[in-house]
C-alpha cells in the first residue's frame, strides 16, 4: 500500500481506493492503490486502511455489527452505493474502484 | 398561548394600516406554523386567477412554536406567496437571526395586503409596527439596505430582510436576503415584495417567549445541543455542504453543463476539500444553532481579490459545473453577485446554463445574448450575464431574469428542451437521471423542483434503493419525506439536524414547548394535512398530473458518463413510479386530492371549495 499515488501509475493488479472529506483528512491523501492477486473482502480492505492510518477511519465510517452507519459515510464500489449492512459481503477484484466519502449532506 | 406568541399582523400596504389578529387554537395544533400558516394564508387569501404580481396576491411571514425558545436551529422563518415563477404554491425559509427577533416582539407573523404606492419598508419594535419611508434604500444591495435600515432605527440588534435590485425590478427569481449571507431564495418571493414596493422587513423583540414546560424544554434542549456536537453534524460544522461536490462526483449525479453530464472535469478544483485549504475564511451559526454550517468565503488573490460570499454545495454546482465554471474565485464572486442584488444562486446558475447551452446549439445568436461569448465555462461571460440579469439590462438581462421556463417560452425554437425545471422552478443540484427516487420528489414537489420537499434523494445515495430504477414503491418513499419534511418546515427546524432527532423528539419539543399534547402519529398526520392543504392551493390555481413530471431531458437524452453510460428514465417507469405516488397519497391518477383523504383530514371545506369528489 502506498500514498500518494496517481490513478496513473495503478497498475491492473490493484484496487483503487478514493477519499474524500473526512476520509481524506484521516489518510491524509486522496487515494491508494492495492495490490491484490485474486480478490479481498471489503471488510478486510477496511481493515488494512484503518491499520495502516488508524481506528479513526472505521469510527468515523460508523461500523458496527450490522455493517456501517448511512448517515455518517457513503462507500461506493464501482459507482454502486453499498448499502450498510452489505458491507460484509462485498468482494473486490483487481482493476474495482472504491470510494469512502461522507453521506450527502443536503438541507437548510 | 405557550409557544406560541399567539397572534399575528395583517397589514394592508396599500392603506398603510393593519390589525392584530388571534391565533386560533386549532389553527396552532392542527397546522403547527411556518408552512402550515403558509398553507392557510394561501388557499384563504390568494383566489384562483389572481396574478402573482397583482395587489390581490399577498405575501405572508411566518415563523414556528419553536422560534425564540431555547430549543436548537429553531430561529427560522418563511415566506409565502403565489409565485411569479411557477404560478403555484411558493414559499423559501430562511434562518439567521430575523424569527427569533420577531416571535420575541410577540409575533407568530406578518400577512401583507395590496401594494403600497411607493418604496416602504415595514418595522415590528415588539407591539409597534408600521411602515417607513424607503425611498433612501431603494436601489441599494440587500448588504447595503441591512447596514442602512439598522443605522436608520439605531439599533444594531435589529434584524434586517431586504431584496435587493433585482427583486425592485422583479426579477423572477428575486430573493430575499438577512444576516447577509441568509435567504428565502426560491419561488421569486423577492419579486413578489418589489411589486408590492415593500422593501424589507425589519424587527426587534425584547421579550421572552413563553413555553409550557421551560425547565423540560430546556433540558431536551441541552441534550439535542449535545447530539449536535457528534459525528452526524459533523460535515455540516466541518466540511459544508460543498463536500457533496466529489460524492456527487463519484456517484455520476453532479449536475454539470446545464445537466448534460452528471461529472465534472475540474471537480476536485471545485470541491468543499479544496474550498476549506483555499478560500474558507470563517464559519458562521444562525441563531440558537450549535452546528454552524455557514462557511464563508474569501477571494484572496487576482481579479476578484476581497470577494466574500457565504458558499453551499447548491449554489457552488449551479454557478459552477453547471456553468462549466471551474473556479473557484468565480464561482464566490458569481454568489456574492447574486446575494447582494438579491437573485437565488440556483435559479440564477440553471437559467444561465440554459443560455450557454442555447448559444453552443446556435439557438442563441450574439445578439440574444448581447455580444458575450457565453460559452460553456465562460467565467467571465457568466458573471457579466449574471450582471445583466440581476439588473434586467440589455437584451440577455431581459430574457435571463424571467427564469429558466419563460425563457425557453419566449425563445422557443425547441430550447424548451434544455430548459431544466418543475413547475417553472429550475432544478437543484442534483442529477435528473442517475438519482431517479430524487427525481420523482423534485417533480412532485409542491414548489417545483426541489430537494427539501421529500429529501428523497436520500435513499438513492444511501443504496437503499436502486437509484437507476423507479418503480411504484418509491412514490411511498417521496409521500412520507414529504410529510416528514412538512413537520419539519412548519415547526420550523433546520433540516440539519434530521439525524440527531426523530419525529418522537419532535412531537416532544412540540409538547414541551406548547403544552398542546402532541404524539408522533398525531405529528404525522399534521405533516399530512399541511401538504394536502398546499395541494389544495395548487389544484385551485390549475395543476394537475402534467405538472408533476421532470423536463425532457430526463427522458430524452441518456447519460454518457463512464459508470452510468446509456442511464435515462423511460415514460413507463416514471408513470409507474408517478402513480406510486398518488396511490400512497389517496389522490386521483390525475393528482387530484379526494374529497375522502382531505375529509380524513379535516379539510372538508377546501374540499367543498375545489369541488373535488
Amino acid at each position: 500500500m502506498s500514498c500518494p499515488r496517481s490513478l496513473r501509475e495503478m497498475a491492473e493488479s490493484t484496487i483503487e481506493v478514493d477519499f474524500t472529506g473526512p476520509f481524506r483528512d484521516i489518510c491524509r491523501c486522496k487515494n491508494i492503490g492495492i495490490d491484490v492477486d485474486e480478490e479481498l473482502s471489503l471488510q478486510k480492505l477496511i481493515g488494512e486502511i484503518a491499520t495502516k492510518f488508524g481506528f479513526g477511519f472505521t469510527e468515523r465510517l460508523g461500523m458496527s455489527e450490522e455493517g456501517y452507519d448511512g448517515e455518517l459515510a457513503t462507500v461506493i464500489v464501482n459507482g454502486r452505493v453499498v448499502r450498510g449492512p452489505k458491507i460484509r459481503e462485498v468482494v473486490l477484484r483487481p482493476g474495482d474502484h472504491v470510494v469512502f466519502a461522507p453521506s450527502l449532506a443536503g438541507g437548510g | 398561548m405557550k409557544g406560541y406568541a399567539g397572534k399575528y399582523i395583517v397589514f394592508d400596504l396599500g392603506k398603510g394600516k393593519g390589525r392584530a389578529e388571534a391565533l386560533s387554537e386549532s389553527v396552532a395544533i392542527n397546522l403547527i406554523g411556518g408552512y402550515g400558516f403558509g398553507a392557510r394564508t394561501l388557499f384563504d387569501y390568494v383566489k384562483a386567477g389572481v396574478e402573482p404580481y397583482s395587489p390581490d396576491n399577498v405575501i405572508a411571514w411566518w415563523t414556528g412554536p419553536l422560534a425564540g425558545t431555547v430549543a436548537p436551529t429553531t430561529s427560522k422563518y418563511a415566506v409565502f406567496a403565489k409565485s411569479p415563477l411557477t404560478g403555484f404554491f411558493g414559499f423559501g425559509i430562511s434562518s439567521g437571526g430575523f424569527a427569533y427577533e420577531l416571535k420575541s416582539a410577540g409575533w407568530d407573523g406578518v400577512v401583507f395586503l395590496g401594494r403600497s404606492p411607493k418604496p416602504v419598508y415595514f418595522f415590528v419594535d415588539d407591539d409597534a409596527y408600521g411602515l417607513r419611508d424607503a425611498s433612501g434604500v431603494w436601489g441599494k444591495t440587500t448588504w447595503e439596505t441591512e447596514e442602512l435600515v439598522k443605522e436608520e432605527l439605531g439599533d444594531d440588534a435589529v434584524r434586517v430582510a431586504a431584496i435587493g435590485p433585482a427583486g425592485e425590478s422583479m426579477v423572477r427569481i428575486a430573493n430575499i436576503t438577512n444576516d447577509r449571507n441568509r435567504q428565502v431564495g426560491r419561488t421569486g418571493m423577492g419579486s413578489v415584495m418589489g411589486s408590492k414596493m415593500l422593501k424589507a422587513v425589519a424587527a426587534r423583540g425584547t421579550e421572552s417567549v413563553d413555553v409550557a414546560n421551560p425547565e423540560g424544554l430546556y433540558q431536551f434542549s441541552m441534550e439535542l445541543n449535545e447530539r449536535c456536537k457528534g459525528p452526524k453534524t459533523e460535515k455540516y460544522r466541518i466540511y459544508g455542504t460543498p463536500a457533496n461536490v466529489l460524492v456527487h462526483q463519484k456517484l455520476c449525479c453532479l449536475p454539470s453543463y446545464n445537466f448534460q453530464r452528471g461529472t465534472f472535469e475540474f471537480a476536485e478544483e471545485v470541491s468543499g476539500e479544496r474550498m476549506l485549504r483555499t478560500h474558507v475564511k470563517k464559519v458562521i451559526a444562525c441563531t440558537n444553532c450549535p452546528i454552524a454550517c455557514d462557511h464563508v468565503n474569501e477571494v484572496r488573490d487576482g481579479p476578484y481579490k476581497g470577494t466574500v460570499a457565504s458558499m453551499d454545495y447548491e449554489s457552488l454546482d449551479m454557478l459552477g459545473p453547471c456553468c462549466g465554471v471551474g473556479d473557484l474565485d468565480s464561482i464566490t464572486k458569481a454568489v456574492q453577485i447574486c446575494d447582494t442584488m438579491g437573485v437565488d444562486t440556483i435559479s440564477a446558475g440553471v437559467t444561465i446554463a440554459w443560455a450557454m447551452e442555447c448559444y453552443e446549439r446556435g439557438i442563441l445568436s450574439g445578439e440574444d445574448v448581447d455580444g458575450l461569448d457565453l460559452r460553456f465555462g465562460n467565467a467571465e461571460a457568466m458573471i457579466r450575464a449574471l450582471e445583466l440579469l440581476c439588473r434586467k439590462e440589455g437584451r440577455l438581462g431581459g430574457l435571463l431574469a424571467e427564469g429558466v421556463k419563460r425563457a425557453s417560452d419566449a425563445i422557443g425554437k425547441g430550447s424548451e428542451k434544455y430548459a431544466v425545471h418543475n413547475k417553472g422552478l429550475e432544478w437543484g443540484a442534483y442529477s435528473m437521471r442517475s438519482l431517479k427516487t430524487s427525481t420523482l420528489g423534485f417533480a412532485t414537489s409542491i414548489r417545483g423542483a426541489c430537494y427539501l420537499r421529500s429529501g428523497s434523494y436520500q435513499v438513492d445515495v444511501k443504496g437503499t434503493v436502486d437509484r437507476l430504477k423507479l418503480d411504484r414503491s418509491r412514490g411511498k418513499i417521496v409521500y412520507e419525506g414529504e410529510n416528514s419534511y412538512a413537520i419539519i418546515d412548519s415547526l420550523i427546524l433546520c433540516k440539519f439536524i434530521r439525524g440527531v432527532l426523530s419525529s418522537g423528539d419532535m412531537a416532544k419539543l412540540y409538547t414541551l414547548a406548547t403544552g398542546f399534547e402532541m404524539n408522533e402519529k398525531q405529528l404525522t398526520l399534521a405533516g399530512e394535512r399541511i401538504h394536502n392543504l398546499a395541494k389544495c392551493f395548487n389544484v385551485m390555481h390549475g395543476a394537475t398530473r402534467k405538472d408533476d413530471y421532470p423536463p425532457p431531458r430526463a427522458f430524452e437524452e441518456e447519460m454518457t458518463d463512464e459508470g452510468v453510460r446509456g442511464v435515462r428514465i423511460t415514460r413507463e417507469e416514471y408513470d409507474e413510479a408517478l402513480d406510486g405516488y398518488y396511490e400512497a397519497r389517496g389522490w386521483t391518477g390525475e393528482g387530484i386530492p379526494t374529497k375522502g383523504k382531505l375529509t380524513e383530514l379535516g379539510l372538508e371545506k377546501e374540499a367543498e371549495g375545489l369541488g373535488v369528489g
